[in-house]
């Protein structure tokens, strides 16, 4: 009797550590799905930049043949072929391909390293052996109870008394242990991406707002042809049009996505806050994650809007 | 550091030159509504030229601040402190992922511990079951007569 109530004592206490991680679970992954939102945005403003980056070096191209002098490999044995435009004699530009397909591949690539960190956390916090553990147990106890019993009954009785409750212990010490490395994990990593995090994100942020300036120009430019077409032909299909512009460039001014990357940082500081209290809490996290969620989306559409409209131009 | 422009100072260098933009900008298109306004519906020729001129004018200008942004995004992307930058985070997700990785190796332990004393189990079995079949060669043979 002892040793049962003994085992249903343990496997309340596997249950209460199970929880444990259970609290952080759910902000975990929502910022790691917001980060990873954070970083499609960013790639598609990026995408977005680099059609108007290779627009405008044609423009230049043709406008400045001579510019056009730079060829790298275009020989049958070379690895490649990239026709450039050199720099600009008369001002900060410094040339490039003529064809871009990423203008800023490096933040792009760190953003992706953040959302992959972000995902990692995610993996730390479900990543859970107590299953694998228990079957080893499990197996290890029928093993120990199957040389018990030949060795001799008095043997396999005393193996069977002691086996049931010593598997949940052993079960319980492993969630216990494993919640305590779990937490130690995630505390030492949002530790060390808090010295580095602020000041990635105010670079994204900056980054991210000249590459959405970038479109903006443009709307500022549809906006202004059908301003000056309802002007001098007020007809109903011109007054749409005009409205059509004026509203898709109000839904743009709107958005700052150097907002997004501050709320990332912000909502990462207090989760890293959180983890490090030792009564922890998530109420502040919680909120600044939510709020970095509405950022997020608000930027995916529009970056995913920019991104269909170059598609279509 | 190496004499190249840190990334703030791209930054705040590009940022002086968009404001300059944008307030030519706003300076065209103040003076596109004032035209609007004073036709009040009824455009003269020359107020339509007029129109387009300035708004041709607003299109260099927001094609000159696009030029900019993108000529700045470049080179901020080829800045070193960005390169460090990336290195520094992956470092942390490295790390994180050993972690995560030591988490599933401890239970892959605990699993292969459980299959071996399942195979000494299995063993013991055999050598017990080998031991019950030639028992009886413990038994002292018969004498020859």
């Amino acid at each position: 009797m002892t040793s049962v109530r003994l085992a249903a004592t343990l496997i309340l206490l596997t249950l209460a550590a199970c929880n444990v991680s259970s609290d952080f679970q759910e902000p975990i992954a929502e910022f790691s799905a917001a980060t990873a939102k954070a970083q499609t945005a960013l790639a598609d403003l990026d995408s977005n930049a680099a059609k108007e980056i290779t627009a405008l070096r044609h423009a230049d191209a043709i406008a400045a043949p001579p510019r056009v002098n730079r060829v790298e490999g275009c020989t049958p044995q070379a690895n490649g072929c990239i026709v450039s435009l050199a720099p600009d004699p008369a001002g900060d530009d410094q040339g490039g391909p003529l064809t871009v397909s990423s203008i800023i591949p490096t933040h792009v690539q760190a953003m992706r390293e953040i959302s992959l960190y972000a995902k990692s956390l995610d993996d730390i916090v479900k990543a859970d052996a107590t299953g694998a553990v228990k079957t080893g147990l499990d197996k290890a106890s029928a093993a120990a109870a199957e040389l018990a019993s030949l060795a001799g009954k008095q043997y396999e009785v005393a193996v069977n008394a002691f086996s049931v409750p010593f598997n949940a212990a052993a079960t319980w010490v492993f969630g216990e242990y494993q919640e305590s490395i779990k937490l130690h994990a995630l505390r030492e990593a949002t530790r060390r991406m808090q010295t580095v995090l602020p000041d990635a994100a105010a670079k994204f942020g900056q980054a991210a707002d000249l590459a959405h300036l970038v479109a903006v120009t443009r709307l500022v430019d549809t906006f202004g042809d059908r301003q000056i077409a309802f002007a001098a032909d007020a007809s109903p299909a011109n007054l749409d049009a005009y409205l059509d512009a004026a509203q898709r460039l109000d839904v743009a001014l709107q958005v700052k996505p150097s907002e997004v990357f501050e709320q990332l940082n912000l909502a990462h500081h207090e989760l890293a806050a959180a983890l490090e209290s030792d009564d922890i809490t998530f109420g502040e996290a919680i909120l600044q994650i939510d709020r970095l969620v509405a950022k997020v989306e608000q930027l995916v559409d529009i970056a995913q809007d920019f991104k269909k409209a170059a598609a279509a131009n | 550091m190496n004499g190249r422009p840190t990334y703030d100072e791209i930054v705040r260098k590009a940022n002086t030159e968009i404001a300059k933009f944008e307030g030519m900008i706003q300076q065209a298109s103040r003076e596109i509504d004032a035209i609007i306004a004073r036709g009040a519906g009824h455009l003269s020729p020359d107020d339509q030229a007029e129109l387009k001129r300035l708004n041709q004018d607003r299109k260099t200008l927001t094609a000159s601040m696009r030029r900019i942004a993108l000529i700045t995004l470049e080179q901020l992307d080829k800045t070193d402190e960005l390169q460090q930058l990336v290195a520094s985070i992956r470092a942390v997700r490295a790390d994180l992922e050993e972690r995560r990785a030591r988490i599933v190796r401890f239970a892959r332990t605990a699993e292969d511990l459980g299959k071996t004393l399942e195979s000494v189990s299995d063993l013991a079995t055999r050598i017990d079951g080998i031991r019950e079949d030639v028992s009886h060669l413990d038994d002292p043979a018969p004498k020859r007569g």
